[in-house]
């Protein structure tokens, strides 16, 4: 495998070498002939959110400066119907009222320019601190609600997270920012990058995180005489993030490196409550290699070979004995789509994914006395080919037909149909019909962990599926006035979810009785003058599942953004307020809640750099998420107020 | 399966930088240099840049093209160097000449709110630009830049373009 990428680099350093650079001079054109050029890039066949079929919501960079998000899922958190729940270990997205405690974002793709970086283990999508990216080198978060499979196979049941990094180009030099907080928390980031005159694009980032984390209070384990219940100084999280990026002539080449250790104060899976030494470690590393080119008038491609690595490392002390979890996963791939316009009102896209997974390993032992309680390996591999048709039937209506087919190693190979109807009467108006199906396969662990302590292993389980419906429509009243509404429909076959054993006790994950949800979401963004900018959003939805109600599933969420700058001084501000309807939980269920954050950044870059300060859960309202299987607490307490001051800097 | 995927992965990756020769320019930079050749062609009321010692085009979200504007700061615009300004977004957008901002972005709904009736031209970056509020839109359509004007909105900020610039444009709103 090792030698496969060697061999791919040689070559991309080959072309690069081969292949001048071809642009001649266009500065000095006239209009005239500067509308003659023919020009290539991504917009060429790039298509307008307004004919996604999606209701996309997009987090700019200047959205994080400007609301001071601290990562994905906070950025994310930000949009209509997304909500994050946070377990102190890992964090977790909850999209249209969906949220699983446990599920590690299994049923959402993450994308970090356009490759996938769930591992291959547990499918996660790393949204919280322990993504492998830094919020600092995010140009664009595009949040693609619903049903992908159709494009991208497994595990896009609720949503696509694609996040775009920024170029050479877009930075032309060096930023700098350091932050401390509450917490003990430091972290410090630099990123830098170019447009070379040799028409080299690079790019490179590097942060490193610490917090050593206050007390938590846990009401489970305060037990007279044997406990207060504060588990003391045991929320302590460091981690170290690193990617680069070089491109040339559509060639592309990228590494992304992250390490994340977390203490976990919880006592989950049973361990001695306020110990030292529970923790989990996440580390990964991705590579690719990619080629995006017009090849003439009509077709454009992009080939990407990519290759992955994940390790993940656990201690969970028990009386007298200490209990450890390694998995290690490797993967590679070959992904390959070809786009073709030379069909009047067509634009097909054609693609094919190869993907082995070369190692996905599970261990589980105790440290000492040694004993071995798992040791699991099961490579495997997966193959797909999609088809998708976007098809112009007048200037006002587009329709969009995509269809994949997935063979994983086990099990029968899986269609995922999508279709989309999109009306624009005006380019100011958009009305979207869409349906679609999307799966995914149960995964090594769900499979094959079980450590005979917890939980034990279910071979035999099957993919679930999702089967969305949705009518969506957004309209510009005036160009500082957006209206969005969406309603949904969705039911989901086989859920994958982790339960007790009857017989045991045990944890095991079976396929579940079908869920059926329906959901309304509405939002109105308007600028005013002086450059305040507000955003509200409101979404319902309702969540049935025969034999109960299902846990962390909100039927409410609100959210309200405002931003601008003060008159008269030298700074913005942002505001967020976001409301979490009641949830119910595993025993008792969880309130709801408000809280707020505040931004204030100052406007203009000086020569000694930028200040900002953000204040988070600025009420300091004590609030809870539900608590999964493995807690013994049936609502998790998360942070009050915190507060982070930011320098930055760029030269 | 391993050797047939290397030959493959190396065959597809030595035959497309040859396809790909195509003489084509980065979207970008045409696009730029079409954004800072419009600037020439429109006029400004008297007396609005006569007192000023820079043409300010503010670029409040940055993107490709704004990376690509980078290299053309200092160019003569009506006789005054062309310089950048990242500015954000509220009173000071006023100062600006000229903004230029991606067509679907807050940027735009900022810049349209904060410079109503007041001579500085909107340029939006992508389709749609004109019904955001902008008064010039550049795009790109089947491979080539193109750009619409709005003269209405150009007529109420007090701006004209010039007949040469009618002469090129793909879609003119009265």
């Amino acid at each position: 495998m090792v030698k496969l990428f060697v061999r791919l680099m040689a070559s991309l350093a080959l072309a690069v070498s081969a292949h001048a650079h071809g642009a001649e001079d266009v500065a000095g054109l006239s209009l005239e002939d500067l509308l003659k050029v023919e020009v290539e890039g991504a917009s060429r066949y790039l298509q307008p959110l307004a004919e996604a079929p999606s209701s996309v919501g997009v987090v700019t960079a200047a959205d994080i400066k400007q609301f001071g998000f601290r990562d994905l899922a906070d950025a994310l958190q930000s949009l209509g119907g997304v909500h994050q729940s946070y377990d102190r270990a890992y964090t977790y997205l909850g999209v249209r009222g969906f949220g699983r405690p446990g599920d590690y974002n299994s049923r959402i793709l993450l994308l970090v320019d356009g490759g996938r970086r769930n591992d291959v283990l547990y499918d996660q999508a790393m949204v919280g601190n322990e993504a492998p990216v830094d919020l600092d080198w995010v140009k664009r978060i595009e949040f693609v609600p619903g049903p992908a499979s159709s494009i991208y196979g497994g595990n896009a049941l609720f949503g696509i997270v694609n996040t775009i990094l920024w170029s050479g180009a877009d930075l032309n030099g060096s930023r700098v920012t350091v932050d401390a907080g509450s917490g003990g928390m430091a972290r410090a980031g630099v990123i830098s990058g170019r447009l070379t005159d040799t028409g080299i694009d690079w790019v490179a980032g590097l942060s490193a995180y610490r917090r050593r984390g206050g007390d938590l209070y846990f009401g489970e384990y305060d037990i007279p005489g044997n406990s207060d219940g504060i588990a003391r100084g045991l929320d302590g999280e460091h981690s170290m993030k690193f990617f680069a990026k070089a491109s040339r002539d559509g060639w592309q080449a990228s590494i992304n490196l992250a390490s994340r250790t977390k203490d976990v104060p919880t006592a989950y899976y049973g361990t001695v409550f306020n110990a030292p030494g529970n923790f989990v470690r996440d580390r990964s590393a991705n590579l690719d290699l990619s080629h995006a080119a017009t090849l003439s008038a009509d077709w454009s491609h992009l080939a990407r070979a990519y290759l992955g690595n994940y390790a993940y490392d656990a201690d969970y002390p028990y009386v007298g004995v200490v209990n450890r979890d390694q998995a290690r996963a490797g993967w590679w791939g070959l992904d390959y789509r070809a786009t073709y316009a030379g069909l009047r009102g067509h634009k097909l896209i054609l693609g094919a994914e190869y993907r082995r997974d070369s190692r996905v390993l599970q261990r589980n032992f105790d440290v000492a006395p040694l004993a071995l309680r798992l040791d699991n390996s099961q490579p495997g591999e997966t193959r797909g080919i999609f088809v998708q048709d976007e098809w112009r039937l007048t200037p006002q209506w587009l329709l969009n037909l995509g269809l994949r087919t997935d063979r994983y190693s086990v099990g029968d190979a899986i269609s995922s149909p999508r279709v989309a109807l999109i009306f624009r009467p005006a380019s100011a108006a958009t009305i979207k019909l869409m349906a679609g199906q999307a799966f995914r396969p149960p995964n090594a662990y769900e499979r094959y962990y079980g450590d005979g302590i917890t939980s034990k292993s279910n071979p035999d389980l099957k993919p679930e599926y999702i089967r969305t419906r949705e009518l969506a429509a957004d309209y510009a009243v005036s160009p500082s006035l957006r209206l969005k509404a969406a309603h949904y429909r969705y039911t989901i076959r086989d859920l994958l979810d982790q339960v007790p054993d009857p017989a045991d006790g045990l944890l095991i994950y079976r396929n579940q009785a079908p869920m059926q949800a329906r959901g309304w979401e509405l939002e109105i963004e308007t600028v005013r003058p002086g450059g305040w900018r507000a955003r509200a959003s409101m979404s319902w939805q309702s969540v049935e599942q025969a034999g109960g109600m299902p846990s962390n599933m909100p039927r409410h969420l609100g959210k309200l953004l405002v931003d601008g700058p003060v008159p008269g001084f030298n700074w913005t501000v942002g505001v967020i307020i976001q409301g979490v309807g009641r949830r119910h939980s595993l025993i008792a269920g969880v309130p709801g809640y408000v809280t707020g954050n505040l931004v204030m950044r100052q406007a203009r870059s000086e020569r000694q750099g930028v200040w900002s300060l953000a204040l988070y859960n600025v009420g300091d309202r004590s609030y809870f998420d539900p608590g999964a299987r493995e807690h013994g607490e049936d609502a998790l307490p998360q942070d009050g107020r915190q507060l982070r001051v930011r320098w930055e800097i760029g030269f | 399966m391993r050797s047939w995927l290397t030959a493959l992965c190396v065959a597809v990756l030595a035959a497309t930088p040859a396809l790909s020769a195509a003489q084509r320019q980065p979207e970008s930079e045409v696009k730029a240099v079409v954004v800072v050749n419009l600037l020439s062609f429109i006029q400004w009321p008297q007396g609005t840049l006569a007192s000023e010692r820079e043409f300010r085009l503010c670029v409040p979200a940055s993107t490709p093209t704004v990376a690509a504007l980078g290299k053309l700061e200092k160019r003569s615009i009506h006789g005054l160097p062309l310089a950048l300004r990242p500015l954000a977004g509220g009173d000071e957008l006023r100062l600006c000449h000229a903004i230029l901002a991606p067509s679907h972005d807050v940027a735009m709904m900022r810049a349209v709110q904060a410079t109503q009736g007041l001579p500085v031209l909107l340029i939006g970056d992508g389709a749609g630009a004109l019904e955001r509020g902008a008064m010039i839109g550049v795009d790109v359509d089947s491979g080539r830049v193109v750009f619409d004007i709005d003269l209405g909105a150009l007529r109420k900020a007090r701006l004209s373009a010039s007949s040469k610039l009618l002469r090129l444009v793909r879609q003119l709103v009265e």
